[in-house]
């Protein structure tokens, strides 16, 4: 466990030299990159530039072949997911993955943290976790209320679409009261108005629980009017960093793009 | 004519009633039954050597029986009847020792000669025999469950599977090669007198009175487990562990868990097998093979829910009944006298019934349900929903009233 480095100190994450290597393929390469606290930072880059295992190796799926990741303050390289969603981290992935055989409501219940009703030997007294149970449930309809899941909210989470699903992961990582959310592509799939609004709802869920967001997506065009800071990937590297209007401009990032 | 006779007959052997031994039967495997679909049913975790933890059910309380009974059974008669000492070979009051005697020619005699007279007579004894067993057993199977499952909870399930199958392979040819375990290829016996008492004379309906006591403590045992907010967690893990590890669920923590716990239960229940349904006790009742009649009446029950599980246990135990009854039927409508074991016949026919049954209802007589806790009382008052099997029913209902009405216009 080492100390954040100094420049990075005020960061909520802080990755430093983080390598992830499959094979010969150098999926992540030496990357740096802060997550200053209460912002919106966007993760850009093309298909295949790293964006999605360097989000897994810093949630603990993979561990890092070379480098150090800082959350707030503490060393959690390497540590596995569960530990880092015990230290206010949570994530959602590319393709949904909400648990198929439980309702969307279900889902949302399941992601509180320090539940004693999900400990086995105080599982069989109610009374140990009832009114636990029951200020989870309120919390769990007053979001699905916000986030418009309210007509699925009843069904299998297998039985509803891509878009749903969506708001539905994110809906069961803000009920795990997080101190940072890593989406992966949570607009892809989605029809530009409810893309939007879903972006707004973030900006409001930073202003209003001050949650940090680190964003992947495609769809820059949407993503630039509401992130604070971006930064490029392309084979595995960073190879630009700053607001959405400079990282326009950066010639690094046009060729990028350009070629595809 | 074959073919109106085979109907015949499986009518019969559906509509006779359901009988005591089956009942009693019935109850027995559903007890095992439901140890097993916490771990498949609800956290899919599939143990495929169950059979070998309901052994050591069996396992304990045969150390019980030496270390327990024995003593206390050669000092009530080295008093009353010394003489029965020399009929078995030993000085009176002297006794088979455990474990370098089990197994022996001696043992089996006492057993019979002393033992069992004496516990007979001493039903408040045996009473504490089965407790301990139960006690010593619960303990062996959840200590060994942990022994296995600690080394693999990290890898994919398939891993543990294999494991745990090899493991009651193993186990199998122990309990014929090591008498310490059960008394070897002889094994040992106990008696179903006590139950008497329970039945008002009764012994039958003594053993129907204990297991359903036990199936109600451990129905209910099962039941709170599940239908709690870690019953919710066990199917996350199921459904997808790499959400769930991201959730903060610890996933190697879970199985391990739940394998604890569902061995456990299992040996508990291995006790039960051994004094309701097998008193007389040998390694065959403890082939591999028997773990997947378990999963297989879990499976026509419906897996993940409890209900469904013990409705498996009795449909199985039914189909059984017409495949027994056909099997014997058989030879006369073929006119050949079969070169094959009639258990092989029934076998095939059994399987193929559970194959149909799975093909047109994968999820089983009943499917699996929301889990009920609290919240879902309040999320039906707030947003007011039908769950979805209730509603799945009931669409498939009118759908079906609305063709027949259809084809009553048509």
């Amino acid at each position: 466990m080492t100390r954040p480095p100094e420049n990075c100190d005020d960061a909520l994450l802080c990755v430093r030299g983080v390598k992830k290597y499959f094979g010969g393929v150098r999926a992540v390469d030496g990357v740096d990159l802060e997550v200053p606290r209460r912002w919106i930072v966007g993760l850009i880059g093309p298909n295949g530039s790293g964006k999605s295992t360097l989000f897994n190796v810093i949630a603990g799926v993979y561990k890092p072949d070379a480098g150090r990741i800082w959350f707030d303050g503490e060393d959690i390289t390497g540590l596995p997911p569960h530990e880092i969603y015990k230290r206010g981290l949570v994530r959602t992935f590319q393709t949904p993955r909400l648990w198929q055989s439980l309702t969307v409501y279900e889902n949302t219940l399941a992601g509180y943290r320090g539940h004693s009703g999900e400990n086995p030997l105080r599982a069989l007294l109610r009374l140990f976790w009832r009114k636990r149970e029951v200020d989870n449930a309120e919390a769990s309809i007053e979001r699905i209320l916000d986030s418009g899941l309210k007509p699925v909210a009843g069904n299998l989470s297998s039985d509803i679409s891509g878009g749903q699903m969506k708001l539905g992961e994110l809906t069961r990582a803000l009920n795990t009261k997080p101190k940072m959310v890593m989406l992966d592509e949570p607009a892809a799939g989605i029809n530009p108005t409810l893309a939007r609004q879903l972006f707004e709802r973030i900006v409001k869920l930073r202003d209003e629980e001050g949650i940090t967001f680190l964003i992947i997506e495609h769809r820059l065009e949407i993503l630039f009017d509401y992130v604070d800071y971006v930064y490029v990937m392309h084979q595995g590297k960073i190879i630009a960093r700053g607001k959405p209007e400079e990282v326009v401009e950066d010639p690094k990032v046009i060729q990028v793009y350009l070629e595809g | 004519m074959a073919v109106g006779e085979i109907i015949g007959l499986i009518v019969e052997s559906l509509t006779a009633p359901l009988g005591l031994h089956l009942l009693i039967t019935g109850l027995v495997y559903a007890v095992l039954v439901l140890s097993l679909n916490i771990e498949y049913g609800w956290a899919g975790i599939p143990n495929f050597g169950k059979i070998a933890f309901i052994a050591m059910g069996a396992i304990a309380t045969h150390i019980v029986y030496y270390l327990y009974v024995f003593p206390k059974a050669a000092a009530y008669y080295a008093e009353v009847a010394p003489d029965k000492f020399t009929l078995v070979g030993l000085e009176p009051g002297d006794y088979p020792k455990w474990p370098g005697d089990a197994g022996s020619y001696t043992a089996i005699n006492f057993m019979l000669q002393i033992a069992l007279p004496y516990l007979q007579e001493h039903l408040l004894v045996l009473f504490e025999f089965m407790l301990l067993s139960a006690a010593l057993g619960g303990l062996l199977g959840a200590i060994i469950g942990l022994i296995l499952a600690y080394p693999v909870v990290r890898l994919r399930e398939d891993y543990l599977a294999i494991l745990l199958l090899m493991f009651s392979f193993m186990l199998w040819n122990f309990l014929t090669a090591i008498p310490p375990l059960i008394g070897g290829s002889q094994g040992f016996r106990v008696t179903y007198d006590p139950f008497k008492v329970l039945g008002l004379g009764n012994v039958d309906y003594g053993r129907l009175v204990a297991i359903i006591l036990i199936f109600g403590v451990m129905y209910l045992l099962v039941d709170r487990l599940t239908h709690s907010p870690y019953g919710r967690t066990l199917r996350a893990m199921r459904d997808d562990e790499l959400a769930a590890a991201t959730m903060g669920k610890n996933i190697s923590r879970i199985r391990l868990e739940t394998i604890v716990m569902g061995s456990f239960l299992a040996a508990v229940g291995g006790v039960a097998f051994v004094f309701i349904l097998f008193p007389s006790v040998t390694p065959d009742l403890f082939k591999p093979e028997v773990t997947f009649m378990l999963i297989a009446m879990m499976l026509l029950g419906g897996a993940g829910n409890n209900v469904g599980a013990v409705l498996g246990v009795f449909a199985f135990l039914y189909i059984f009944r017409v495949t027994t009854a056909l099997t014997a039927a058989l030879p006369g409508y073929l006119g050949v006298e079969l070169a094959i074991p009639e258990g092989l016949i029934r076998n095939v026919l059994t399987g193929i019934l559970i194959i149909l049954v799975l093909f047109y209802r994968p999820r089983g007589i009943i499917p699996e349900e929301s889990v009920k806790t609290v919240a879902w009382d309040i999320f039906n008052k707030r947003l007011g929903f039908i769950p979805p099997s209730a509603r799945g029913t009931i669409v498939l209902l009118a759908g079906r009233l609305r063709n027949l009405i259809k084809r009553r216009k048509g």
